[in-house]
């Protein structure tokens, strides 16, 4: 779980932020203006900051300088590659356009905390532990088995948990983006990840969807 | 390039086409024209200068007395030959021509750079056939027509820079907002997106669903007013406007009704105006004064209305971009960018005008005021 800021002047996009990331099990700070961004940058240990370019009250390029050992992604309306440039030549880690897709937003975050060492490698849910960095999954201490498409759908499901993925993003995350097999494949694959994990109640069908991870 | 970008040097590049095309055609008329009256006047010259040289021809005598008429003309800059039956009688030309020649005109160039035109005159004598060759010099008319043509040159230059700079302003405000429409979109539309994504795949709540429903209504309801507000610009540019006598007490207590925080006070008892614009100027410039925060008061007296915020405070330049009606930089812009623009346009239409003032104590103050000529204008619609 990391800690993250969201500094976004828009109060409606703010809240929104907040809430994608929470579900996601991340723990988020609100700032609308440059200068509450910078008292609490000052307060608080941050692990990112997910920074607008246009606040009310200065830049996002002149809060960025003000910042010290916390990454940084801009979320901003200003899509020219001057901006782009500009942003991640200043040392952000990421520059996500509005509007932008709730789970690349999600993903994108994921990502760099993954780059940053911010992300827990293990994930324990019940009697089941799954080291993720080692592709080891422990039962009660017991190691089970798994193949390299259940596995990377397991690791799908725990990095997106609380959010459905539809069948294709699950097929695309397991197997890759060439894959030209049918989808039904990641619902045979699904039954045997509920079946050898015992997360028949943790792993949600979502009618017409795809499957949800609800630890 | 942005697309008006991409139009905008389209457009210029086929008006440079038309207009130094034209140029081109009206220099080569032009020097062609002239060339024909200068050669039309070198043949006159020519047959009056052989006439006389006729008389001066035969006999020995009469040809010292033809080579003195030479080196006079010579004197007088024109240079002159004679031949009879191909043989030299007289050579006062500064280069070498051929007696067998048989063009009437002929322009060539010396060694040194000089335009000369040769024109060549024939009679028949007892004698036989007598020629003269008289050179003129064409310098003087190729300078005046270099002269032409870079005074052309530098019309059709200064020409294009006008209708450039027209055009540049022109497109960017045609096109300015476009670009704010779309810029501004986003916001509203980032929302929705992602209210309707965080329903459909998020695990949340009813209370959760609930908000994401609420906010998406807000959203919504933001762009519809936002649409509303561009055909009014749309209207306004049309022309279709409605002028009539609007009691203020009405207007304030419709502003009033959205907006119950504000003080009103009114010594004015009507204005003359289109009311959904009026409504739409009043509401834009009070949204940009709660911006600040504090409390907003609007005071209508003596064709006058001014809106106060004591809390807000504008700096010089941004004065100055405002009263000036410029654009407002994109980093400034606190709104969708089209209120100021749009109440810079109701207020000409009124014939009248808005100025802000801002003092650092003195908080801003936003003033409409109405000509008498406006007013009197509109009476008579």
């Amino acid at each position: 779980m990391a800690e993250i800021l969201i500094v976004e002047d828009d109060k409606s996009i703010n809240e929104l932020m907040v809430r994608c990331l929470a579900v996601t099990g991340h723990h988020c700070l609100a700032a609308f203006s440059g200068s509450e961004a910078i008292s609490v940058i000052k307060k608080k240990r941050l692990d990112l900051i997910l920074l607008d370019i246009n606040l009310p009250d200065m830049d996002g390029f002149d809060v960025m300088e003000r910042v010290e050992g916390v990454s940084v992604i801009y979320v901003t309306a200003r899509s020219e590659i001057k901006d782009r440039v500009k942003g991640l030549t200043g040392g952000a880690e990421d520059y996500i356009v509005k509007p932008f897709d709730f789970q690349e937003l999600v993903a994108r975050v994921n990502v760099v905390l993954r780059r940053i060492g911010k992300t827990d490698h293990v994930f324990c849910l019940g009697q089941t532990k799954i080291d993720l960095e080692n592709f080891k999954v422990y039962d009660q201490n017991q190691e089970i088995a798994l193949t390299k498409q259940e596995f990377e759908l397991l690791r799908a499901l725990i990095l997106n948990k609380n959010i459905t993925l539809t069948r294709q993003q699950l097929l695309n995350a397991a197997w890759g983006w060439d894959y030209e097999g049918e989808e039904r494949t990641v619902d045979v694959h699904i039954q045997r990840l509920r079946k050898k994990l015992k997360w028949e109640a943790y792993i949600k069908t979502i009618y017409k969807i795809g499957y949800r991870l609800e630890p | 390039m942005k697309l008006w970008e991409k139009n905008y040097i389209l457009t210029m590049a086929l008006i440079l086409l038309v207009l130094y095309g034209s140029v081109f055609f009206v220099a080569q008329y032009s020097f062609k024209t002239n060339l024909k009256k200068v050669c039309e006047q070198g043949v006159r010259t020519g047959d009056s200068i052989l006439y006389s040289a006729q008389s001066l021809f035969n006999g020995e005598t009469q040809q010292i007395k033809l080579k003195l008429y030479c080196n006079a003309l010579q004197e007088q800059g024109a240079h002159i030959a004679v031949y009879q039956e191909n043989i030299v009688i007289a050579d006062y030309l500064p280069f070498a021509l051929s007696p067998s020649n048989k063009e009437e005109v002929r322009i060539m160039t010396t060694e040194t750079g000089k335009y000369l035109c040769v024109f060549r005159c024939a009679y028949s004598s007892d004698s036989g056939k007598v020629t003269v060759c008289y050179v003129d010099e064409l310098n003087g008319f190729y300078k005046s027509h270099q002269k032409q043509v870079y005074l052309l040159l530098i019309m059709s230059g200064a020409i294009a820079a006008f209708i450039g700079m027209i055009l540049y302003f022109a497109m960017k405000k045609l096109y300015y907002p476009i670009n704010n429409i779309a810029h501004e979109l986003r916001t509203p539309l980032t929302s929705i997106q992602g209210y309707a994504q965080y329903m459909l795949l998020g695990k949340i709540s009813d209370e959760d669903r609930q908000h994401a429903c609420t906010r998406i209504n807000e959203e919504t309801g933001y762009i519809n007013r936002m649409i509303e507000r561009l055909l009014v610009m749309e209207n306004m540019k049309n022309g279709k406007i409605e002028f009539k006598k609007i009691r203020l007490t009405d207007l304030l207590a419709e502003i009033k009704k959205q907006d119950p925080s504000i003080i009103t006070h009114s010594e004015m008892e009507y204005v003359i105006g289109d009311r959904t614009l009026l409504l739409c100027l009043l509401l834009n410039l009070l949204s940009n004064l709660r911006r600040a925060g504090g409390p907003v008061s609007i005071t209508a007296q003596s064709q006058e209305i001014c809106l106060h915020s004591q809390k807000d405070f504008l700096e010089e330049d941004m004065l100055r971009i405002l009263n000036s009606n410029r654009t407002v930089p994109k980093d400034k812009i606190k709104g969708k960018g089209l209120g100021v623009p749009l109440c810079h346009e109701i207020v000409k239409l009124h014939h009248g005008k808005l100025h802000y003032a801002s003092g650092e104590d003195a908080g801003v103050t936003v003033t409409v005021r109405f000509s008498d000529q406006g007013q009197g204008l509109s009476k008579g619609l």
